[in-house]
């Protein structure tokens, strides 16, 4: 695995992107950069490319979800692969279920996420993590993405 | 016993009508001699005579005992001698031949010429009586009187049928029908039960009939309420109320009740028409308390969205901590202890939120200066403010004192402003604009009014319609979502509200108003 690989974290959360950046620094990682918003993420894509995105969707201002769409619909980006944060799987849960109950069906339960993100965005991610984030998973989830 | 008569078997028009003449007409009085049936011969065949045997023909003339053998006329084409050969009745052109006829004891002379009675008088057999034609017109218009009758007796017996056709088929509706169909006299008391109610409240119609309507009403003064609208309006349709069944139990029913009259207008009671809508109301209940659930579930789900986001703060910070620690790097001790520590500050604000949110709040009214709370509420945040280039103005009279709920309007102002200033943050101020917030007070007509105002990035039709959704937030993680409801809350509950206008890029003014009057408030509490 190249250490050297750019990482770009995209949160508009100044502090999880210090967490995540310790975290990758303590791993081995040198090339870390990060933005704020889905804005900012797209011109450090236009400056270079990134070897794997840390994106984090959030509601209700949906800049990471329309960041995550747009990138997998552009052919230069699409196979940059995405890890999403989220610390919305209850909600998302709660969510879907709302949405069966309004639509007249029975709600599914215990649906994974990932099929819950499909109601949202349009494709899946290479790997998702639920916040709170625990070092361990995280890096891990990085690894499984970046030697597949 | 059919569906609409009672225990007693009488239909339901016995009950309400006084009894009719039967059919059957009474029988013909005669004197000794009226065992004899006559049996005439006619002589003159003329129009009269075709009429008489045309209206004899009628069957219940029959009843007359009166038989024609015969028709006497010169002329063989005579209407009287056709309509006789018609009927099989023997015709000749000598009358003398009439007395031939067997059994023949009534000779009827029609045609009015004296000749020919002076004639039929001499000739007859002595045991014959005869009729000259003035007995012939007496007889005639006799039998006119009896054929009307007899006319209005048919029309009568029609009418009959049909009556009781219809009855047949307004029972059959009563029978078939799913509803519940009551009728009720001037006392209340039940006169006609449908099998629609016999399956609705378990009871026969035996079991019912002739009892109060009051005993199957589990509120009657409800019902006497009720049938005083009807009185007023003559009829009330879809009147919710609660039945008690036979064994006890509850049935909810949908009522459509009138008077009943009689022809001439007169009432006679109610007719009650009952739809058992049980199930069609533990539905809408059902439905409403899913409803309820979900938005229960949706705002654990909420305070579960900001609790993660806090609680991803807290990790973050120590372990940043931790590593400083294990590297003996102080700057990345202290970083991670400063984010430990807003965490800390994040989850406080929650709680406070929440339970600001949660608690039934009665206000505590004091008399206020409501100047004075602005420029302490300014106070607060004025120093930091301003060193971001925010600058905080207020406006208003000073000097007026009006009871208020001081902390609930400090906490609400504190939110407003607040929020007032994170929307200059936002903003990119182009040149020659400077940041600006305004909280500006003014008593109006019967309200105080308390305005924040800001230049800063404004809102669009979207955010301003899930401005007091809780949980919206467009502070991104740092927003717990809970303040403008809460401001809102707190400004209901001392009878006031809360209005916004807005417009993108240009700024936000936030409105407070409360009334001046003392307002008393129902403390809500809804979580």
């Amino acid at each position: 695995m190249a250490f050297d690989t750019e990482i770009l974290i995209v949160d508009d959360e100044k502090e999880n992107i210090r967490y995540l950046t310790i975290i990758l620094e303590e791993n081995g990682f040198t090339n870390i950069r990060s933005a704020a918003n889905g804005e900012e993420g797209l011109k450090r894509l236009a400056e270079s490319l990134p070897g794997l995105i840390v994106l984090d969707i959030r509601m209700p201002k949906k800049s990471g979800i329309q960041m995550f769409n747009d990138l997998k619909k552009v052919d230069r980006f699409k196979n940059i692969p995405i890890i999403i944060l989220t610390g919305e799987a209850e909600f998302l849960k709660q969510l879907a279920t709302l949405r069966s109950f309004h639509e007249g069906r029975e709600p599914s339960t215990e649906k994974p996420v990932e099929e819950i993100l499909d109601l949202i965005i349009d494709a899946r991610p290479e790997a998702f993590l639920d916040k709170p984030i625990e070092p361990d998973a995280f890096m891990e989830a990085l690894q499984r993405v970046l030697t597949k | 016993m059919t569906a609409t008569q009672n225990i007693r078997g009488e239909g339901v028009g016995d009950l309400f009508r006084p009894n009719d003449d039967p059919p059957v007409p009474p029988p013909i009085r005669r004197g000794t001699q009226a065992r004899i049936p006559l049996k005439a011969a006619l002589i003159g065949g003329g129009q009269a005579c075709a009429d008489l045997l045309a209206l004899l023909g009628e069957e219940r003339l029959g009843r007359l005992g009166l038989e024609i053998l015969g028709v006497a006329d010169p002329n063989p084409e005579a209407p009287g001698i056709r309509q006789a050969r018609q009927l099989g009745i023997f015709t000749t052109s000598d009358f003398i031949q009439l007395y031939q006829l067997p059994g023949l004891n009534l000779i009827i002379e029609l045609t009015g010429s004296p000749q020919v009675r002076e004639r039929m008088l001499r000739t007859k057999p002595l045991e014959i009586s005869s009729i000259d034609h003035r007995g012939a017109r007496l007889l005639w218009d006799l039998i006119q009187i009896e054929a009307e009758k007899v006319q209005l007796q048919s029309a009568e017996i029609a009418l009959e049928e049909e009556v009781r056709r219809h009855q047949e088929y307004l029972e059959n509706i009563l029978a078939h029908s799913s509803d519940m169909i009551i009728t009720t006299d001037l006392d209340g008391r039940i006169v006609t039960f449908n099998p629609g109610g016999e399956r609705m409240l378990g009871y026969s119609r035996a079991e019912i009939i002739g009892r109060s309507i009051d005993e199957i009403w589990e509120n009657p003064e409800n019902r006497k309420q009720l049938l005083a609208e009807v009185r007023a309006r003559g009829a009330v349709n879809n009147f919710p109320a609660d039945l008690l069944t036979k064994s006890g139990q509850l049935a909810e029913i949908s009522l459509s009740l009138s008077l009943l009259r009689d022809r001439e207008g007169h009432i006679l009671g109610t007719v009650g028409i009952s739809k058992d809508v049980t199930e069609e109301n533990r539905l809408r209940r059902q439905l409403i308390e899913n409803e309820r659930l979900a938005a229960i579930g949706q705002t654990v789900a909420g305070i579960s969205h900001c609790m993660k986001n806090i609680l991803n703060g807290l990790k973050g910070g120590s372990y940043l901590v931790n590593t400083g620690l294990k590297k003996d790097d102080q700057a990345l001790l202290e970083e991670g202890w400063q984010i430990v520590q807003k965490g800390v500050e994040r989850i406080s604000k929650l709680s406070l939120d929440m339970l600001g949110y949660c608690r039934a709040r009665t206000p505590a009214l004091s008399p206020v200066d409501p100047l004075h709370l602005i420029r302490d509420t300014v106070n607060v945040v004025d120093q930091a403010a301003r060193m971001e280039g925010i600058e905080i103005s207020i406006r208003g009279e000073e000097g007026f004192f009006f009871p208020l709920d001081a902390s609930a309007l400090f906490r609400a102002l504190m939110n407003l402003i607040m929020n007032a200033i994170e929307a200059c943050r936002e903003k990119e101020y182009p040149p020659g604009e400077a940041p600006r917030v305004e909280v500006f007070f003014e008593p109006a007509e019967s309200d105080l009014v308390f305005q924040v105002r800001d230049n800063g990035i404004g809102m669009d039709e979207e955010i301003q319609r899930n401005l007091f959704t809780r949980f919206f937030t467009t502070k991104e993680s740092q927003g717990t979502g809970l303040g403008l409801p809460v401001t809102e809350k707190m400004v209901k509950e001392q009878g006031g509200r809360l209005t916004v206008e807005s417009s993108p890029g240009q700024g936000s003014v936030f409105t407070i108003h409360l009334p001046l009057r003392e307002k008393r408030q129902e403390p809500a509490n809804d979580c």
